[in-house]
């Protein structure tokens, strides 16, 4: 793969410039229907929701033993497709790879918006969510504080902290493409707004040296987020005593898979927005096809993890979990999803061993869509298939979901593609400056790969 | 012009290398009041205008070890000290049941006082600025680079055809001090 590949022709700073900026100053038919019904989507989401609140949780499926289902199951998908957005910004960019500049801040903008989704889940599931603010630690009347042993307030760390990191990250990058827009802008009206965002950036030296400074040390911070939060959240699993729950391979287990489906929903945003917004010359092939190298990885530790598990089952002192791993699991009633899990999350990535595979778009999404939803089902096999098959075969049971359930879910991926319309509509979605940085590293690897025989001959 | 006379002059140029080239051969002649602008970041220019590397990372690292501090204190002060409980058999200072808050709160102190000082040392926000009235600054953060220099107004001609010959495009004078 040569980083050559990674720009189209070196269009200069102006062309750039322009074509960037086109859907702030000119729009584009994304932001016309498909804006709207993901918006009409994410008001009945808000319905669901306010549905929800207003009855209790007994709009939904869950009951006992299956207490967690749907709620957590996307808490977890959500959170987990946020982890690409920070890999990419924040790991990609310490490891200083080129290929990141194109694609960062719409992973990073995918991250927040995930963030967003995710953290609606857990508040909803406690039912009286006009109550959240007592996971935090405030000085109440009846002198109670939360429960640090416990890990659903770990997870209140770890998500919040995410979030706002993320916002962060994300802001620091945008303020100089922000004064650029600023610059641009084709009237008074728009040129403050963008002024407004941009706080006032000039680019001097002084502004430059500070903001890398920071900017680096943040990366690396968000790089320990990357492996530390999907940790945290594998472990109101892994502390707890449910068969299958109760792992010390958790943790990585679930960073792999939270990158995998991150990746995955990459590509499902990259690839038609690249053709759609004629953007193919800035995200090209080599972007896909490393991004299509990352889901072979992800998806093969996946894969590793699985072989784990029945490993670790077969040698498991305890009883419930060795019938858990080896007879519930695979044979249960849910058993049809874990092979289906296996066969997309593991086995199905490993068509991108061939380079024609991890250049074809079509291919890329199709395998795309197929890990975005068995990494759904793996989720949902953790909660669920663990919880109907406890330690007590008197207590066992089944779930189902209910419509308001599902049109919760559905509805979150309506907001999702909302937000994510909107950023693309009033937001510089590709990093203007990042390119044209971009753009002149990339005019010296040219001249160095066509002046080889020259060197030989000076040294 | 500032009240002791000093003459500040912005030049524009067309792409990044003759921007360094000509700011290192002003620093090289002794120039005051150097700062540069450019759409995106120079890496290697803090040496040539001989500013002090940025001290934001120390920072960070302070904020982030009172970030994890204050997290392990506010767990073990309200769990073991203002209403202990016991959970679990675990001792009230649950030292490993802390690790997860502490180490995100270490993260959030770090990233927090890290973006308030980026705009603090950028004097940042600040929504008007005197270079934001010239016409070619507008392009700053587009596709020009811009140098801002000082000399004593009698060297002021001396000065302008050395940033021709650098390759200036464009010279004019400030009002006052950019800095």
């Amino acid at each position: 793969m040569n980083d050559t590949e990674l720009m189209i022709g070196r269009p200069d700073d102006r062309t750039l410039e322009d074509q960037l900026l086109a859907p702030l100053w000119h729009g584009h038919w994304l932001f016309r229907w498909p804006l709207w019904i993901a918006g009409l989507g994410s008001l009945v989401l808000v319905i669901a929701l306010t549905y929800t609140f207003v009855t209790g949780i007994g709009t939904w499926g869950n009951d006992i033993p299956v207490g967690w289902a749907f709620a957590i199951t996307n808490f977890v998908w959500w959170i987990g497709i946020g982890h690409a957005g920070t890999f990419i910004s924040a790991i990609l960019y310490i490891t200083q790879q080129r290929w990141r500049a194109s694609i960062n801040r719409l992973a990073e903008a995918m991250t927040l918006f995930a963030v967003v989704n995710a953290g609606l889940f857990p508040i909803a599931h406690m039912g009286r969510a006009w109550f959240f603010y007592w996971l935090t630690p405030y000085p109440a009347t009846m002198g109670l504080w939360p429960q640090f042993r416990s890990s659903l307030t770990w997870d209140v760390a770890a998500i919040s902290t995410y979030g706002t990191v993320s916002l962060l990250f994300w802001y620091l990058g945008l303020l100089p493409d922000l004064a650029t827009a600023r610059d641009a802008a084709p009237s008074v009206g728009r040129a403050r707004i963008y002024g407004l965002f941009a706080l006032g950036w000039r680019g001097s030296a002084r502004h430059w040296r500070h903001h890398r400074a920071a900017y680096t040390i943040l990366a690396g911070l968000a790089t320990a987020l990357v492996v530390s939060v999907h940790s945290i959240v594998s472990l109101d699993f892994a502390i707890a005593k449910v068969p299958g729950w109760h792992s010390t391979i958790f943790p990585p287990f679930f960073v792999a898979g939270a990158l995998l489906s991150g990746f995955a929903m990459v590509l499902i945003l990259v690839v038609p927005l690249r053709r759609i917004m004629h953007l193919e010359n800035v995200i090209t092939i080599a972007h896909l096809e490393k991004i299509a190298a990352i889901l072979l990885a992800t998806g093969s530790i996946v894969g590793g993890c699985y072989l784990l598990e029945w490993a670790s089952d077969w040698h498991d002192p305890d009883q419930a979990e060795r019938y858990f791993g080896l007879v519930a699991r695979p044979f249960g009633p849910l058993g049809w999803l874990y092979w289906a899990i296996i066969c997309g999350n593991a086995i199905l990535p490993q068509v991108f061993w061939l380079r024609r595979a991890r250049r074809s778009p079509l291919v890329l999404m199709a395998v795309a869509v197929v890990v975005q939803c068995t990494m759904w089902g793996e989720r949902f096999m953790i909660v669920v298939g663990s919880l109907q098959r406890d330690r007590l075969p008197s207590g066992w049971g089944g779930y189902e979901p209910t419509v308001v359930d599902v049109v919760i879910l559905g509805g979150t991926l309506c907001l999702f593609a909302f937000l994510f319309l909107l950023f693309l509509r009033w937001v510089p979605a590709i990093p203007i400056g990042e390119l044209k940085r971009l753009r002149r590293d990339l005019q010296g690897l040219d001249a160095e790969a066509a002046a080889p025989v020259g060197d030989a001959h000076a040294a | 012009m500032p009240p002791d006379g000093t003459l500040h002059l912005l030049a524009e140029f067309a792409d990044d290398q003759p921007l360094v080239a000509c700011a290192r051969s002003l620093a090289a002649d002794g120039y005051t009041g150097l700062e540069l602008f450019s759409p995106i970041s120079l890496p290697g220019t803090t040496a040539i205008l001989g500013a002090r590397r940025s001290r934001i990372p120390a920072a960070m690292l302070l904020g982030g070890i009172l970030g994890g501090a204050g997290a392990y204190l506010l767990q073990w002060w309200t769990v073991a000290i203002s209403y202990p409980l016991r959970v679990g058999g675990m001792p009230l200072d649950s030292v490993p049941a802390f690790i997860p808050i502490t180490f995100e709160s270490t993260i959030l102190g770090a990233c927090l006082t890290g973006f308030v000082l980026v705009l603090v040392r950028c004097r940042l926000p600040r929504l008007w600025h005197p270079l934001f009235e010239s016409e070619s600054f507008r392009r700053a953060c587009r596709d020009r680079f811009f140098v801002a220099v000082a000399c004593p107004p009698e060297q002021g001609d001396v000065l302008h055809a050395r940033l021709r010959a650098l390759g200036a495009l464009h010279i004019e004078t400030l009002a006052e001090d950019p800095a």
